[in-house]
């Protein structure tokens, strides 16, 4: 039923400004899902009959056009002037309206939502943490007072953000980003290795991730001496591009979700006690 | 009734062409649109597909769907938009056949827009975001559906929950919601009944790369090149969207159709 599939498109009631992952997370599902191109379910003959996918740009001289819109876009009214001269043609929003119209009923959606299926705003996704220690052995000594946070030395390679298998061979799994430069294949000396099987990625170098503390920003550069083509969301970049959060990487048959840790929020070098 | 019609391709930024598309006469003859064919029929089935999926699996996925779609047109009779749909059925299980043979495809599609013209109109069906647009008396419309996420995000635009430059430049505007992958898309356009054209009503079917022309520029180019007839009004649009210089110009195919003077 064409009810059940539609919801209001939502998006969380904060989205002022600090809560705009949430809103890209929302909808990462029906993005990923549209950007795998894997359709699901079953054909949904309904389609909305009123509505015309858009509206002409101004309304202009035509003199039956405006009221022909208003008429496809307030369905629920009756219609205030349907008739049109037949002497003269009728506008192209009319015909469509008239080739639109189920013959039984004539328009009766309370609402005019344009499509069967909506983005909807779901739960967000957190990223993994990039290494949950494990429980020391042994009674867990008791803090008091001003717990006393040292930093001396990173005990690796400072993570920067991290990408996640969303699609294809690993889904669920992550690897970290790290400061710098970024080689990303199948081979595991890589310093993003993408080792969970598949075999369309190149193993050494198909890709770069680079974050520049500088000006704290993430850019991936496909390697064009590669066989396989990678792309970001749907483009296929020749050429580097800026991440931005959830972007969604295609490398072979594997796809990827760019989680940001750094950036303008954070840098490792605001941690004025780190000593290198 | 007569139909002109005239069909160019481009490759765009790309370095390979993903698009399809073909035209069939109900005498039979089958016209591939793309490199500058024209001609005129009174009755005739005009398929455009936008494939993706990887270089060789695009490409593949859009020419199967087109000739599929186009060959079920010819050898069917009886209702047409019961033929229209049988078509549709018809080209993505041909997708479905072929991606089982050949699992390294898998996930290869396309969109489709199977268009019937004649004495009654135009009737369609359409799967994807390839734009199907009737230009009369100086109006444009969008006859099919966009499948994409683009009206999603223009929705969230309008209600004010994000920016309209943000729903421009969304990433995802791409985004299929349904296409022809072998499994049933999700969603399908098509009207109730034929459109009924008039005479000098000018059809255009094209795949996404022309979304870089807005549809304010898609009618003004069309006016300003109507005498031209349908080659010089895909020229024109072809032209268009070159000027546009996209870094990223996605392939583009433009077929127009225009409706000639009312048979005597």
């Amino acid at each position: 039923m064409k009810d059940m599939k539609r919801s209001a498109l939502e998006t969380p009631a904060s989205t002022a400004g600090a809560s705009i992952p949430n809103r890209i997370l929302g909808s990462l599902r029906d993005a990923l899902n549209a950007a795998s191109r894997e359709s699901t379910g079953e054909v949904s003959g309904s389609r909305n009959p009123e509505e015309p996918s858009a509206r002409p740009g101004a309304p202009a001289a035509g003199a039956s056009a405006p009221a022909a819109l208003r008429l496809a876009n307030a369905p629920a009214r009756p219609p205030e002037a349907p008739a049109v001269a037949p002497t003269q043609p009728v506008s192209a929003a009319e015909a469509l309206r008239l080739a639109k119209t189920p013959a039984p009923e004539l328009a009766s959606d309370e609402d005019k939502e344009p499509t069967t299926r909506v983005v909807r705003a779901g739960p967000a996704l957190k990223p993994a943490p990039a290494s949950a220690a494990p429980e020391e052995v042994g009674r867990t000594q008791a803090a008091r007072g001003k717990p006393k946070v040292t930093r001396t030395t990173f005990h690796q390679d400072p993570v920067v953000g991290w990408i996640v298998v969303v699609g294809g061979p690993g889904l669920g799994a992550y690897r970290p980003i790290y400061e710098g430069n970024n080689t990303l294949g199948r081979g595991k000396g890589q310093r993003i290795p993408i080792d969970f099987g598949d075999e369309s990625i190149s193993a050494e170098e198909q890709a770069y991730i680079r974050y520049d503390s500088v000006d704290r920003s993430f850019l991936f550069v496909p390697n064009l001496a590669k066989t396989n083509i990678v792309s970001i969301n749907n483009k296929k970049p020749t050429g580097a591009v800026p991440l931005n959060a959830m972007d969604v990487i295609t490398v072979g048959r594997t796809q990827l979700a760019f989680v940001p840790f750094c950036g303008e929020e954070f840098d490792w070098s605001e941690l004025t006690d780190l000593k290198e | 009734m007569a139909f002109h019609y005239a069909g160019c391709a481009s490759q765009g930024a790309r370095s390979y062409q993903e698009d399809a598309a073909a035209l069939r006469t109900a005498a039979g003859e089958e016209v591939p649109i793309g490199e500058g064919q024209a001609g005129s029929a009174t009755e005739f089935t005009l398929a455009l597909a936008d494939g993706m999926g990887g270089h060789a699996g695009g490409a593949l996925a859009s020419t199967l769907a087109c000739r599929t779609y186009l060959a079920a047109m010819a050898s069917s009779s009886g209702n047409l938009s019961a033929r229209l749909d049988e078509a549709l059925t018809l080209a993505n299980g041909a997708i479905a056949d072929y991606v089982a043979e050949h699992p390294a495809l898998n996930g290869m599609g396309c969109t489709l827009v199977g268009a019937a013209f004649g004495a009654f109109g135009v009737e369609w069906v359409s799967v994807g975001d390839s734009p199907l647009y009737l230009v009369r008396l100086g109006k444009i419309e969008l006859l099919n559906e966009d499948h994409s996420l683009a009206p999603e995000l223009d929705k969230l635009a309008a209600a004010g929950k994000i920016s309209r430059a943000e729903a421009r430049h969304d990433p995802r505007r791409h985004f299929l919601r349904s296409a022809l992958t072998g499994s049933a898309p999700e969603l399908v356009d098509r009207p109730h009944r034929p459109l009924r054209l008039e005479p000098n009503d000018v059809i255009v079917l094209a795949s996404d790369g022309i979304g870089s022309l807005e549809k304010h520029e898609i009618l003004a180019t069309v006016e300003a090149h109507a005498a031209a007839g349908p080659a010089g009004i895909a020229n024109a649009l072809m032209r268009a969207v070159d000027g546009k210089g996209e870094i990223y110009q996605d392939n583009t195919t433009i077929v127009v159709v225009v409706v000639g003077a009312a048979a005597s």
